[in-house]
């Protein structure tokens, strides 16, 4: 199966959240099948498990020129997924079609997974003690479906499709944006952001100067984990190195102080 | 003739505390590795396999959940009761602060460089070194376990208790947690070679025996505490 990804394109954007009810659905849908949990009816509360796509509405500029901006935070799927690599049950994995997933049966809920996300993406559900994040609808993807969100967009602001073909698409929008508009528009996460996330397979056409009002940030990082993640490896050195250094030690001392006694100078280390 | 007179070495709360935290630190690796890197999952599988026969789930993935699980458990409590055991000790430690050994008897570069030739005379030429009741090394490795530990307590709760903090601060705690943990691993493998070496036979006996050692053996290895136990 080839890798396919997701774009959601700021400009052709109506706000209607279609996308977010939909996803919502298709997830109390998921539960119901599975008949893992109680899906409740009210939504007075985030439930983290049925919404993988959350509105994070900001304001940026100075009135008259102010205006609002709705930022979309969900899990941007990366290639280098630090979620994936610190979860110590192995309880994430990436699918064929690179869409990065939580196995919920094997989650234990502790949470490593947030704390290692630069977006603060997946969390944690009390109601079971599990976390969630979006899973790109990987049920659907592998079964010749689009992704409930994809599905639900009247304005093909959300669209997916293999990886390249997407990108091209993507990248021919922001270039028209930006001649139309004279702001320059980009596709952010297309390239390599950096080493810790790589690219991402949720992209977005944003204009540039409003990449942090809409939350993008262009050097995601949680530079802690990656320190731990020197530690683990230096730590293996060192450790190595601790016992090679301390055996070579037992041996040069043994040597020493059999020599020492042959010399008849007697053991210095013996309590009397 | 040999005097046989004896100096206390260790208190019977310092070897109290230092035999359980042994125990509990050993608990504590034993339980956080598998969690730290999945190079350890040896331990959660071996952990989790027999919880899994019970439940007739053999699936790979699941018996490492449960193992991992059981073993966050286990982290939890060990961590827990050494928490409890270090206040009396740290209480102890506290009423007698600025008399404790692992303070310089002099400072400055001059004093470390004069620590670590006396430690090459002992360790690598076996003569007998100018040494206090502990060495520049066993002090220096002292102060990166104190610190190491406070940083792990401290980064620890805070991811025990983290529903009242920020992701940026839990963050920071694990990765805090997991690099004071690597550098107090690395200390202890060095501490614990020295502990148990023979030439170091008196001082290990003191520890986990008697408290005490002979006032002849503290003479000729220890000189610079024999002399500030004599003006005492």
């Amino acid at each position: 199966m080839r890798e396919q990804i997701k774009c959601y394109d700021s400009q052709a954007c109506i706000r209607c959240f279609a996308c977010m009810i939909n996803c919502s659905v298709e997830n109390r849908l998921r539960l119901q099948r599975e008949g893992v949990m109680n899906v409740e009816k009210s939504v007075q509360s985030q439930m983290p498990h049925l919404n993988y796509l959350s509105p994070r509405r900001v304001e940026i500029g100075v009135y008259p020129n102010a205006k609002q901006v709705t930022a979309f935070h969900h899990c941007n799927h990366c290639e280098n997924s630090p979620c994936q690599q610190i979860c110590p049950t192995g309880a994430i994995s990436t699918r064929a079609g690179g869409e990065v997933v939580i196995n919920p049966d094997v989650c234990i809920g502790c949470q490593s997974c947030g704390d290692a996300c630069p977006f603060d993406v997946p969390k944690y559900s009390a109601d079971n003690g599990k976390a969630y994040k979006c899973m790109g609808c990987y049920d659907r993807v592998e079964n010749g479906l689009k992704q409930s969100c994809v599905e639900a967009c009247p304005t093909t602001a959300m669209f997916s499709g293999y990886a390249n073909e997407v990108i091209d698409e993507a990248r021919k929008r922001a270039a028209l944006y930006t001649e139309k508009t004279g702001k320059k528009y980009v596709v952010y996460g297309a390239d390599k952001l950096n080493e810790y996330v790589g690219k991402l397979k949720w992209i977005t056409i944003v204009e540039e100067d409003e990449l942090e009002a809409y939350q993008l940030d262009t050097k995601p990082t949680r530079t802690a984990i990656q320190w731990r993640d020197y530690a683990k490896t230096g730590g293996g050195v060192l450790a190595v190195a601790a016992i090679v250094g301390t055996t070579a030690h037992f041996i040069y001392w043994l040597d020493k102080r059999k020599k020492k006694i042959a010399a008849g100078e007697g053991d210095f280390h013996e309590q009397h | 003739m040999s005097n046989t007179k004896k100096v206390l070495a260790y208190s019977s709360l310092e070897m109290w505390f230092h035999k359980h935290m042994i125990h509990f630190v050993a608990f504590l690796s034993f339980s956080g590795l598998p969690i730290l890197s999945d190079k350890f999952n040896f331990i959660a599988f071996a952990i989790g396999y027999p919880i899994n026969y019970f439940t007739g789930d053999m699936n790979s993935e699941h018996i490492l959940a449960s193992g991992i699980s059981f073993l966050r458990v286990i982290h939890w409590a060990s961590a827990f009761a050494l928490t409890g055991i270090m206040v009396p000790f740290i209480l102890s430690m506290s009423r007698k602060i600025l008399t404790l050994s692992i303070w310089p008897d002099r400072w400055g570069a001059v004093a470390i460089v004069d620590g670590v030739v006396e430690m090459k005379k002992n360790y690598i030429d076996l003569k007998h070194a100018e040494f206090g009741k502990m060495n520049t090394g066993q002090k220096a490795s002292a102060w990166v376990i104190v610190f190491s530990m406070v940083i792990i307590v401290v980064s620890g709760y805070m991811l025990v208790f983290r529903s009242a903090l920020t992701h940026d601060f839990i963050s920071i705690a694990r990765g805090a947690h997991a690099i004071s943990y690597v550098i107090l691993m690395i200390t202890l493998m060095i501490h614990i070679y020295f502990a148990t070496h023979p030439a170091n036979k008196a001082a290990y006996t003191a520890m986990f025996k008697t408290g005490e050692m002979d006032e002849d053996y503290v003479k000729e290895h220890h000189p610079l505490w024999y002399r500030k136990l004599q003006e005492v």
